[in-house]
């Protein structure tokens, strides 16, 4: 089960940047960008800035921290191989590019250069504040010179980055990826912090747990809050963009599952408990404080974003259902197999084991109250719209394919040992064909589901794009008319007698689109044209 | 207004300048900079004593730091001689009868273009006879024919 979320994050992450590429593509011969992409001369610029960066690091933590035995001549050595190569290349690079943002300032290199130093640098800062704890919370070193390099490159960039602000939709990847890389940071941190705090309450009311040290999460907490509040709080100069769609549907899809998951561990705990399939209630409860910890901080993130989904049926609101249909029904088939393969299991000894039957049980009636709750939603939304909408697609068919290739993988694991028993080969056939054959039937009737909404939608649409209109045009001339308009239309012209109401290409393309698909009376004349609805014919 | 902004913004060459001075201060502070100056009487400075008398190709200095209720290697020079490495500690952890150091090893290795080896080790330390001694030598690599382990 715990493996095919990620399966269905990866389809969710793939699939956004594929509707990302497309849109981006769509949107390419609308506006032409002057001065190209410019991508490969920021990429080059950001690996120079790379090796740089790491290297001036290896130097300072060569020169200003204390070793204890042999001298630093390697690492000296490597570092000043490495700044000398990509010092001068960087320092070229960033004035060229300088130059090139004067003459061409909406290429998109320079927002994706500032994103991949941010999600690099801010990492590796971030990184630098964890070891920089651990080592003042033990008493031996310092690691200082890291947080220092690092969090400079990173500042240097946010200057850079306000003092000439990357135009656009794409001017928002820096933010993204920094509001991404700390609120992994922060929630991450709020966990491991709430953990901690959860685990010292545990053991002073008499349970028995390991108390994890507080320091590396605190300090990473602190340091994470102020720049995620930096990056991501501070207002947005459009009402939504793309990037930000994606962003918000990942986090948001992501943020629920946590709190569903940390709730179901606690529920699933607690029915163990009652059930008596427990040891001693001070060690069984141990999982609390994690649980805990994970759904608050998955719920607090999930209230945050979830609002900020924008009112109405927006694409990320769209994105984010899907999203949690797809972890559902992902959640509800692993479960399921497991489910049934830990109750039919025979045992050596002793019978099943209550704790897991209950966790997995818990696990399927959540996949499925995830799964219908959502699924349910999208099926009530206006159905045109929802149809052509990309994320139901990559949805539909992203889940299909992955749960029908799992059933046909299953299944031909299953014939692989039914014809082994035929070639009078093979032990206890029931107990191999157990799992394969549970596989193959419960991703198989998933597959069957989604290929039929499938096959649905595509009926849907036929239905809606077949449905015959007619168009009256009163004008002088109709130009092009008739050839624009789709195959459904009947057209009927009646023409003026004067020479006021002349159809040329632009107007013909606005009339089109005008009307749409309904029947309609269309009236040209000198001031342009009027269109009334018509009675269906 | 873009003249005042031309006349306060700084030349190009300073920046690089400033930076390359950066990068020489520091190399001059990494080459002239010695070791940490550690207790001998604590692990962490038994530990130092050892890779330093290993590093210095001192080696029965350093195994003079071995317990004696270890499997000892069967020779006191390491198989690979003395290494050529710098150290730095990571961590200390343990009581008044044993501990645990954790030292931080970078080791260039031969092939200009293989870049430096970075790895930790661990250092199990028994309090013997007055003072700390290292158990079971797992660097450098010594040549052993004992299996058994204390």
């Amino acid at each position: 089960m715990i493996a095919v979320i990620p399966v269905i994050l990866f389809l969710v992450v793939v699939g956004g940047l594929i509707a990302l590429g497309i849109r981006l593509w769509r949107g390419r011969s609308e506006h032409k960008v002057e001065g190209g992409l410019d991508l490969i001369p920021y990429l080059l610029l950001a690996l120079a800035v790379g090796v740089a960066g790491f290297s001036l690091a290896q130097l300072a933590r060569a020169s200003l921290t204390q070793g204890i035995a042999g001298r630093p001549t390697s690492e000296i050595a490597a570092a000043l191989a490495g700044l000398v190569v990509a010092a001068p290349i960087a320092v070229l690079l960033w004035r060229r590019q300088a130059s090139r943002r004067k003459l061409f300032p909406h290429t998109p290199g320079w927002p994706v250069y500032l994103g991949v130093v941010e999600v690099v640098f801010l990492t590796a800062f971030l990184v630098a504040v964890g070891q920089l704890a651990d080592a003042l919370a033990s008493s031996v070193g310092t690691d200082w010179p890291d947080l220092i390099v690092y969090g400079g490159i990173v500042a240097f960039h946010w200057w850079a980055e306000r003092r000439e602000p990357p135009p656009g939709d794409p001017g928002e990847i820096p933010r993204l990826v920094g509001s991404g890389v700390s609120l992994i940071a922060l929630a991450v941190c709020t966990i491991g912090t709430l953990t901690w705090l959860l685990s010292e309450l545990y053991d002073s009311l008499g349970g028995i747990i390991d108390v994890p040290e507080p320091a590396v999460t605190v300090a990473l907490l602190v340091a994470a809050a102020p720049i995620w509040a930096w990056r991501w709080l501070p207002a947005w100069h459009d009402e939504s963009s793309t990037l930000r769609n994606l962003y918000l549907s990942i986090v948001t899809s992501v943020a629920l599952t946590m709190a569903i998951g940390g709730t179901v561990t606690i529920v699933a705990v607690l029915l163990t408990f009652l059930f008596g399939q427990a040891g001693p209630a001070e060690t069984h409860f141990d999982l609390y404080p994690a649980a805990i910890s994970i759904a608050t901080v998955g719920g607090g993130l999930w209230l945050h974003h979830r609002r900020r989904l924008g009112p109405g049926r927006t694409g990320a609101l769209r994105a984010y259902e899907y999203a949690m249909a797809a972890v559902g029904l992902g959640t509800l088939v692993g479960a399921s197999v497991a489910l049934i393969n830990a109750a039919f299991e025979p045992q050596l000894a002793g019978s099943n084991t209550g704790e897991v039957l209950i966790i997995l049980g818990c696990s399927v009636i959540a996949g499925g109250a995830v799964w219908m709750w959502f699924w349910r939603k999208v099926q009530v939304a206006p159905r045109q719209d929802e149809i052509h909408s990309l994320q139901r697609r990559i949805y539909l068919i992203g889940m299909a394919v992955a749960t029908g290739l799992t059933s046909a993988g299953a299944l031909i694991g299953s014939l692989v040992v039914v014809f082994r028993a035929l070639l009078g080969e093979g032990g206890d056939m029931a107990s191999s064909l157990r799992f394969p054959l549970t596989l193959a039937v419960v991703s198989g009737v998933a597959a069957w589901h989604l290929f039929n909404q499938v096959r649905a939608d595509g009926a849907g649409i036929e239905r809606l794009e077949i449905k015959p209109f007619s168009v009256t045009v009163v004008c002088s001339h109709p130009g092009p008319l008739a050839s624009l308009f789709p195959d459904e239309a009947k057209t009927r012209v009646v023409y003026r007698a004067d020479e006021a109401g002349i159809i040329d290409d632009e107007m013909a393309a606005a009339i089109v689109a005008a009307v749409g698909h309904s029947s309609s009376v269309v009236w040209v004349d000198e001031s342009g044209f009027r269109i009334a609805p018509a009675r269906e014919s | 207004m873009a003249n005042m902004e031309e006349d306060r913004k700084l030349p190009g060459w300073v920046l690089p300048s400033v930076g390359a001075l950066a990068v020489i201060l520091l190399v001059a502070i990494g080459l002239t900079k010695g070791p940490a100056d550690l207790d001998p009487e604590t692990p962490e400075g038994t530990v130092q004593l050892y890779i330093q008398a290993l590093v210095e190709g001192d080696f029965e200095t350093a195994a003079s730091y071995w317990a004696t209720e270890a499997c000892l290697p069967d020779s006191i020079t390491p198989t690979g001689g003395a290494p050529d490495v710098s150290a730095s500690l990571v961590s200390v952890d343990g009581n008044d009868i044993q501990a645990e150091v954790v030292v931080h090893l970078t080791e260039s290795t031969v092939d200009p273009m293989g870049g430096l080896l970075e790895y930790e080790e661990w250092f199990s330390l028994v309090y013997q006879d007055g003072s700390w001694k290292i158990r079971q030598p797992s660097w450098p690599y010594y040549d052993q024919t004992c299996e058994e382990r204390a």
